[in-house]
């Protein structure tokens, strides 16, 4: 019998935590129905008071002003939506120093304030993206009813206007055919399975986010609590089924990850998707001690580093296609097998 | 920008659509948009078209529909056509169509959560206005006219709190 303490650690399951608040200004129409300049002078009304902030510094950036690959990259790290990267008239966004916190401007919402933090922190997100609400809002008059809590554009975002995703990394839940399953019980508790860049995404590499669904009638703390308990639940439940996989199908495991193995660091050329099967078989392997050729690798990282643009920026080379393979190619037999 | 399917080609067909009442950009090569058109269960559905089928505008009443948000000026029409508000009026003006709606997406439709210290004060005050407002219509229809009274007393007093709040932050933003 395996030691499920061994099986069971949360860094090996749990990527990270976002923690979203949308908030509209009084006085303003939403975003969709405003005119360009309206949206604009609201964004750099928002920017000056950031400016203030004396706990950290942020820079902007007008979505007008990136080009394709910069704003793709944005979204590949989690940093800005697919919306905002869309909102080519007046989206922009303020991004701290540090990175965790997002503040995007003129999505859907006039702003989203958006922390990450990695692994599961959610109570520590939620309380650092409350206290940019708090500094933002002694600043500005914030659209709030008395029945209906912090008004939004759209009516499943409102009430406490309070989004909170938790990224997992589900490989033996996958591997078993239970994500279905998973997604029927989660929905019974108000919460939703999405794929790896949110809502409309299909999963890669048995990356998944689970967030809440309902925003108004429950306190912040009780979102999250709740979360936190389901998330609880739903590493144990991937625990289970590593045991499974490493008790009734020890070789069929083993040959699947030393297979992956194999193949990712013989190639020549590789695409996103299919490197991203590989390393997920990888960290399971990680995780459920079947391989130890790569001790001590940042696996999540490398799964970030080689996404279609980010592995552009990464090398600071343009490329196409083709050129995109080969280079994930080298890169990651490169860090995997560590090559100079 | 890649295509969001198949993470290949360069993405020149560009989409907005609704997931769970959530503007989307999808941004496809033409081949997989080909691919998403033919493969109708890909598509995801769009909140407006829900809210259209489960909110007819056969049961509004006719005054609701023919108003419009004074602020923005949409109508609630419009409103489920696109599932997302024009402003923050718009939920004083359909405010009666608001709650039925926000209880059948979050099986309920009052806050209880964090409210912005600023209006902490109004808040609790139009919060306990509202509860006694009820405790009145139920005295009037018992006709406890002497209780009736009192709550009358006390809804007067609460006004004159909010306006009291009302004005303090007008000045604070002078």
């Amino acid at each position: 019998m395996p030691n499920m303490e061994s099986l069971g650690k949360l860094e090996d399951i749990v990527i990270s935590t976002r923690i979203r608040l949308a908030r509209n200004i009084v006085g303003h129409k939403m975003p969709e129905y405003m005119n360009i300049k309206e949206a604009n002078d609201l964004s750099k009304e928002i920017v000056n008071i950031m400016k203030m902030s004396k706990d950290d510094e942020y820079e902007y950036y007008k979505i007008r002003d990136l080009d394709d690959l910069e704003k793709t990259c944005f979204v590949e790290e989690h940093l800005i939506s697919p919306k905002l990267y869309g909102s080519i008239l007046s989206g922009a966004f303020l991004l701290s120093k540090n990175r965790r916190t997002t503040i995007l401007l003129n999505e859907e919402d006039h702003l989203r304030i958006q922390t990450i933090y990695k692994g599961l922190n959610l109570k520590q997100a939620y309380a650092e993206a409350s206290k940019t609400d708090d500094f933002l809002e002694e600043q500005l008059e914030y659209s709030f009813h008395e029945k209906f809590g912090y008004i939004t554009s759209c009516p499943t975002n409102i009430g406490t206007g309070l989004r909170a995703s938790v990224m997992l990394h589900l490989p033996a839940i996958s591997i078993t055919n239970n994500i279905e399953e998973l997604v029927n019980i989660l929905r019974k508790l108000g919460l939703t399975l999405r794929g790896m860049y949110g809502e409309g995404t299909q999963s890669i590499g048995a990356i998944y986010q689970i967030s809440n669904q309902k925003t108004l009638g429950i306190r912040e703390e009780d979102i999250l609590d709740r979360l936190n308990k389901v998330i609880a639940q739903v590493i144990d439940r991937e625990n289970e089924m590593r045991a499974f996989l490493l008790n009734e199908r020890k070789i069929d495991i083993e040959d699947k990850i030393l297979r992956s193995y194999g193949l990712i660091t013989n190639n020549k050329k590789i695409g996103f998707n299919e490197a991203m099967n590989y390393l997920s078989d990888i960290k399971l392997g990680m995780g459920l001690g079947v391989i130890d050729q790569v001790d001590g690798l940042d696996i999540n990282k490398l799964m970030l580093e080689i996404q279609p643009a980010k592995i552009q920026c990464k090398l600071g080379v343009r490329m196409d296609k083709r050129a995109r393979e080969i280079a994930r190619s080298e890169y990651i037999i490169k860090t995997l097998t560590k090559e100079e | 920008m890649l295509c969001q399917i198949c993470n290949q080609n360069e993405a020149n067909m560009h989409f907005t659509t609704t997931v769970n009442g959530e503007a989307v950009e999808k941004h496809l090569c033409e081949e997989c948009a080909k691919n998403q058109e033919n493969l109708e269960f890909n598509i995801p559905l769009s909140l407006g078209e829900f809210l259209g089928e489960l909110f007819s505008i056969d049961e509004l009443t006719e005054e609701s529909e023919e108003k419009h948000c004074p602020e923005c000026g949409i109508s609630y029409e419009e409103f489920l056509e696109t599932g997302k508000f024009g402003c923050a009026k718009c939920f004083e003006t359909f405010e009666d169509n608001i709650s039925e709606l926000l209880k059948s997406i979050h099986g309920q439709d009052e806050h209880i959560g964090k409210i912005p210290s600023k209006v902490e004060n109004k808040v609790e005050y139009i919060r306990e206005k509202n509860r006694i407002e009820k405790l009145l219509n139920q005295a009037i229809l018992e006709e406890e006219f002497e209780k009736a009274a009192e709550y009358r007393d006390l809804i007067k007093d609460l006004d004159d709190k909010i306006s009291g709040v009302e004005a303090d932050s007008n000045k604070n933003i002078d």
